[in-house]
């Protein structure tokens, strides 16, 4: 009975974004490890479930992975897969292409990498049934070519032929392997094991073209639980049930209508979580204004934040607090202020503001559409604060 | 709006005061102190609240008279009239009664703000209420300054913002400096990032030292292996060696065993077979003479303890013992006659008598001698009788026939003696001669024995008699064996059964008695039959020779062993060494030991020394793998930008706060903007008598045109803050009075104008106050004074209150 680990995006090195230097060193800790930890879970599942193969199509290391806690780890799992007889499928995506050069040199023989071209290697499963492996690694940081027309057609030989694509849906040209899944199904395989997305998610069935999603939570985006999915074969179908590996969560909570800050505190006591988990929180409705001026002044998330010191269940990370619907136009005003900020905030604003002692990745984040956005946001709570408040 | 009558209860200076306004254009005039500003104010906190006294320097108008705080306003609007009470200084209360109905408004704040819409308290207080001091200030402005001023007053509000977005970026300037090495937050944040960086740049490096650690290690292990298998080799030729030396003693004795094999190879040897019989006879020769002794044992005891008597009748113990001697008596006899008979059987008739000496000497002696003299004489006689001699001849003739007839006399004797032992031949005869003897004395014996029997048995027979138990007629008829069937029938009868048991007992030992003495003879028979088979005389020589032939087989088989034990390949090598060296060998090989020995224990420093390079690494390695370097690091830089990122988005909304409200309030020349600076226009050219008569905004400067012709050159622009300082105050008035005037709201609020023109000089005090009455007209003006010329019938007196 074929049986495989399907690990798309492992990010492994991968640092958590969107966290704060002020962590406290329990969740600072916790952070850390945990890409490793889930590493090392996926390994523990594939020797327990007794697969066949391990797939990582893309993504598994970040950049070239030249640390050596990754490669020893790497190692020390690739070792142990070895030795319960389980084979490993590897390609190298969009994040890790730099890895590849390097990649192989200390790796055991139970480690097959597809080279830059697509190609197809052919291994035995444990009860002797012949696999095709079709799959390619990516050279730059982006691949714009058509690599699904170099993909060859199920041959008559083999038992399975399985898929590893890293990539997404989306027009020829586009920045990463762009694919239709017509063409996918076209060849005929028997499964698609596919990375580059990070969220979990099945496009198609029978055959099976999914992405798994990445194996650990990187940031407050990728919220709810991560790992991978097994495969197995039952009745000559491929089912896969996914395998809860990640040992640290992203979630986010909304809170309708909050009034105060002790409303919020109690809620939150009263909640509780599967697993730990840096908490996202969301304000919306009608937001007591004792919140909404604390969300202002900026220290919302630490006073929350000290309510829960020694906390292990969660750690909040972030507060979102919902605009009011209308900021009026002042009187005598040309234009409102919304437009006035939208006018106001651009790169060349912002980086004026910035001298070179300010990181160029920050200046960069603010040259960007997103670290612009945060500008436009920040701005508006301000004038809405600033509204409100009188000056005489 | 018009103000229609003011009433307080208490306020300041004023409790209890009523004022009527019925003026559009309403004077309130009073010298210095007598409450104008407090009036003014009052009206203003009857509209937009007390002053709460958050600030320090604020003037509360706690009334001096102890009269409860507040008041109210009358007010006619479009809606109707109303009455407006505040009361309560702190907490105070706000009541909005309809003059139409008499019935208080539900949400008096809600009038209010309507009333005043879309002003807000700050605005109507910087539009409409005009600051005994503004015009003295603003001579005094900076050109930048006046100029802002200006500004914010041609877009009411703005002012408020700018200050608020002033203070968002004194906020924003003390996170960061733009310049260099300052040491707000910010910079010190952005600093720790970069150190961070160097941080990850000197991980990367680690790297590098960790793949180079990885290749020193397989370089290292390679090296261990092939020491390894080098030491192996050494280790094997050492223990070869080894071998060798200890083998060495076996190997020379080997040698020397093989020397003396030779000489026993000849020697008879005993066969297992033989060994086997001989043993296992010897063996039951042992045997038999301990079974003899312990029967002789049994029988003395048995003996002794029927001797004693056993406290039965006297004449029963007497009988006892007198059958018990005569059947000693009879046993031995019966052995007696046992051995003759047994060699009696050699001979077919009676035992013949044995061999006299002379006899013997017959037997013994040759008949060669009278065989030789016969011969000799015979030959004699003939040579005699050739040479003639024939007396001779006869006489040896003579003897010759003497000789032979010695002869057949003496054949005839041996016949007759031979015969006697028919059927065994001369040696036989000669050599049975000791049995025959011993037969002989055997049958001398049985004839002692038969007449001692024969005494027992007349004792026997006596003491029956005697004790009385037979009479001598019974006795005759009864035969010997009756007779002793008689007697043991007694004694069994006389004596007790435990006795009787024990003679049966001691019968029995005397019969197995003498089965045993003739098991013995067989045996011996049998042992000595073999021993001579064997060439040897005694048991004790038997075993010597075996035991000399068993000590030839050993060194035989320990020659074997030696070579077993050696080994073939080790033998051959010490064979080579031998033959080469002699016995200088063992000296050699522990030479040769000693060497490998060295270069084991060399390698043995070399291996260790790279096991111990080898521990390093890999302890260095697991260092690097620990402390998961880089990854660390690049978790802190990513959590650095976290928070750079959020505070630089602060600090940037901050900073752009102020570029926001001018963009609003400035950014474009809207509609308001032009009709204010229309209407400014045209007030200035009225207050100026014409000398100024246009405003406007050039990329964000106010510039002033001049109205007077001047020669050909047409109009000459000035900028607001080129204006003389009297000019300035009147560009100023009129665009604040432009301001009141154009700005759309619902109702035209009243201007409250506290003593502003009192240091203008009289010609523009007059223009200003002339602009102002024409003004009054639309917006109801209260204009508080101290200038008496301007009192009249119409005007309040405040000094009379």
């Amino acid at each position: 009975m074929l049986s495989f680990i399907h690990a798309g995006d492992v990010h492994l090195g991968n640092p958590m974004s969107g966290l704060s230097r002020n962590l406290p060193n329990n969740w600072q800790e916790a952070v850390q490890s945990a890409g490793y930890q889930a590493f090392d879970k996926l390994i523990d599942a594939a020797v327990n479930q007794r697969v066949d193969f391990v797939l990582f199509p893309g993504d598994l290391l970040n950049g070239a992975g030249q640390s050596a806690k990754v490669q020893a780890t790497l190692l020390r799992g690739f070792l142990k897969l070895q030795k319960a007889g389980v084979q490993v499928v590897l390609s190298f995506g969009n994040h890790d292409y730099e890895a590849f050069s390097e990649a192989s040199l200390a790796w055991p023989e139970n480690v097959h990498v597809f080279g830059h071209e697509v190609e197809e290697i052919v291994l035995k499963a444990k009860d002797g049934q012949r696999v095709a492996f079709v799959g390619f690694s990516y050279a730059d940081r982006a691949e714009r070519r058509d690599r699904l027309a170099d993909f060859p057609n199920k041959g008559a030989n083999v038992d399975y032929a399985i898929g590893l694509y890293h990539g997404m849906q989306g027009k020829p040209g586009d920045d990463y392997a762009a694919f239709s899944l017509d063409a996918m199904l076209k060849k005929g395989y028997d499964y698609w094991a596919l990375g580059h997305i990070h969220q979990r998610a099945v496009l198609h069935e029978e055959p099976t073209i999914a992405y798994s999603g990445n194996l650990q939570g990187l940031n407050r985006k990728e919220t709810g639980a991560k790992g991978a999915y097994l495969v197995k074969e039952e009745g000559g179908r491929l089912l896969s049930t996914f395998l809860d590996l990640a040992p640290l969560r992203f979630e986010e909570k909304v809170l309708d209508n909050p009034s105060g800050l002790l409303d919020l505190l109690k809620e939150l006591q009263g909640t509780s979580f599967e697993q730990p988990t840096l908490l996202s929180l969301r304000l919306q409705g009608s937001i007591g204004e004792e919140l909404r001026l604390a969300a202002a002044q900026g220290d919302l998330l630490e006073k929350v934040q000290q309510a829960f010191l020694g906390s292990t269940d969660f750690w909040p990370i972030h507060f979102f607090v919902e605009e009011k619907v209308s900021v009026s136009k002042p009187a005598f005003a040309a234009i409102d202020f919304d437009e006035a900020i939208e006018q106001t905030v651009g790169t060349e604003s912002l980086l004026n503001l910035l001298s070179d002692e300010v990181p160029l990745a920050i200046r960069e984040y603010f040259s960007e559409e997103e670290g612009q956005a945060a500008v436009t946001l920040k701005l508006r709570q301000l004038f809405e604060q600033g509204e409100g408040s009188d000056e005489n | 709006m018009k103000i229609e009558e003011i009433q307080i209860s208490g306020f300041g200076k004023w409790s209890s005061a009523h004022f009527t306004v019925d003026q559009d254009f309403q004077v309130l005039t009073g010298p210095n102190e007598s409450g104008k500003s407090t009036l003014k104010a009052f009206v203003l906190g009857v509209f937009f609240g007390f002053p709460k006294g958050r600030k320090s320097d604020q003037q509360l108008f706690e009334p001096r008279s102890g009269a409860r705080y507040g008041g109210s306003l009358t007010i006619a609007c479009q809606k109707g009239r109303y009455r407006i009470e505040r009361m309560g200084r702190t907490q105070s209360t706000l009541t909005v009664t309809s003059l139409s109905n008499g019935l208080d408004l539900p949400n008096p704040e809600d009038f209010l703000k309507a009333l005043f819409a879309p002003l807000e308290a700050v605005d109507y207080r910087q539009i409409f209420s005009f600051d005994e001091g503004e015009l003295s200030q603003v001579a005094n402005l900076t050109a930048g300054d006046f100029d802002q001023v200006l500004l914010a007053y041609t877009r009411p509000q703005a002012q408020r913002f700018l200050n608020w977005a002033t203070e968002q970026k004194k906020l924003a300037e003390k996170a960061f400096a733009s310049g260099k090495n300052g040491k707000r937050p910010l910079n010190l944040a952005s600093r720790a990032y970069q150190k961070l960086l160097q941080q990850k740049q000197e991980e990367e490096g680690k790297y590098q030292d960790y793949r180079r650690l990885q290749e020193e290690a397989r370089k290292l292990e390679k090296q261990l292996d092939r020491l390894h298998e080098l030491r192996s080799h050494q280790q094997a030729k050492q223990a070869e060696l080894q071998d060798l030396i200890d083998s060495w003693p076996l190997f020379v004795e080997s040698q020397k065993r093989q020397e003396s094999d030779g000489l026993s190879a000849q020697q008879v040897l005993i066969s297992p077979e033989a060994e086997e019989q001989i043993r296992r006879l010897d063996q039951e020769g042992r045997f038999l003479k301990e079974q003899i002794l312990h029967n002789q044992e049994d029988l003395q005891t048995l003996q002794s303890s029927l001797q004693q008597p056993a406290g039965t009748g006297e004449t029963s113990q007497n009988v006892q013992q007198t059958l018990t001697d005569f059947e000693n008596v009879q046993a031995e006899g019966q052995r007696l006659l046992n051995q003759v008979a047994l060699t009696s059987r050699l001979f077919e008739g009676a035992l013949p008598r044995p061999l006299s000496k002379r006899e013997k000497e017959l037997l013994t002696k040759s008949t060669k001698a009278f065989s030789v003299a016969a011969l000799a004489s015979g030959l004699l006689a003939l040579l005699a009788f050739f040479f003639g001699q024939l007396l001779f001849s006869g006489a040896f003739v003579l003897l010759t026939l003497l000789s032979f007839t010695g002869l057949a006399v003496k054949k005839r004797r041996q016949k007759r003696i031979l015969e006697r032992f028919y059927p065994l031949d001369l040696d036989a005869v000669l050599a049975d001669q000791e049995k025959l003897q011993a037969a002989w004395r055997n049958q001398e014996d049985f004839e002692k024995v038969s007449s001692d029997l024969a005494l027992k048995e007349a004792k026997l027979r006596e003491q029956l008699v005697d004790f009385n138990l037979l009479q001598e007629a019974q006795l005759k008829n009864l035969s010997t064996a009756a007779l002793q069937q008689w007697t043991h029938r007694f004694l069994a009868e006389n004596t007790g059964q435990k006795e009787q048991q024990q003679r049966l007992r001691l019968q029995e030992a005397l019969r197995l008695q003498s089965r045993l003495a003739e098991k013995k003879d067989a045996q011996q028979r049998a042992l000595y039959g073999l021993l001579a088979e064997q060439s040897v005389a005694t048991l004790a020589d038997f075993y010597q020779a075996l035991k000399e032939q068993k000590q030839e087989q050993q060194d035989g088989d320990r020659v074997q062993l030696i070579r077993r034990q050696i080994g073939e390949k080790r033998l051959a090598n010490l064979q080579a060494r031998f033959e080469k060296h002699g016995k200088a060998t063992e000296q050699i090989l522990q030479t040769e030991l000693a060497a490998a020995k060295r270069a084991v224990e060399e390698q043995a420093g070399q291996e260790k020394g790279l096991q111990q390079a080898l521990a390093n690494n890999q302890s260095a390695r697991l260092q690097l793998e620990k402390d998961g370097g880089l990854s660390a690091v690049e978790q802190a830089l990513e959590n650095q930008a976290s928070d750079l990122k959020e505070d630089f988005t602060s600090y940037l909304a901050e900073s752009l706060a102020e570029e926001v409200v001018k963009k609003a309030f400035l950014g474009k020349d809207g509609d308001q903007g032009q009709a204010v600076l229309k209407q400014a226009g045209a007030y200035l050219a009225q207050l100026t008598a014409g000398r100024y008569q246009e405003i406007t905004l050039v990329k964000g400067k106010l510039i002033v045109s001049s109205g007077r012709e001047q020669g050909d050159f047409g109009s000459v622009p000035f900028q607001a803050a080129e204006l003389s300082s009297g000019s300035r105050d009147l560009l100023y008035l009129a665009i604040r009075l432009a301001l009141a005037m154009t700005l759309t709201v619902e109702e035209p609020l009243p201007l409250l104008i506290d003593d502003a023109f009192v240091h203008l000089d009289k010609k523009r005090r007059e223009s200003a106050l002339a602009l102002i009455q024409e003004i009054a007209t639309e917006n109801q003006v209260l204009y508080w004074t101290f200038d008496e010329r301007l009192e009249s019938k119409k005007a309040l007196l405040l000094s009379k209150q």
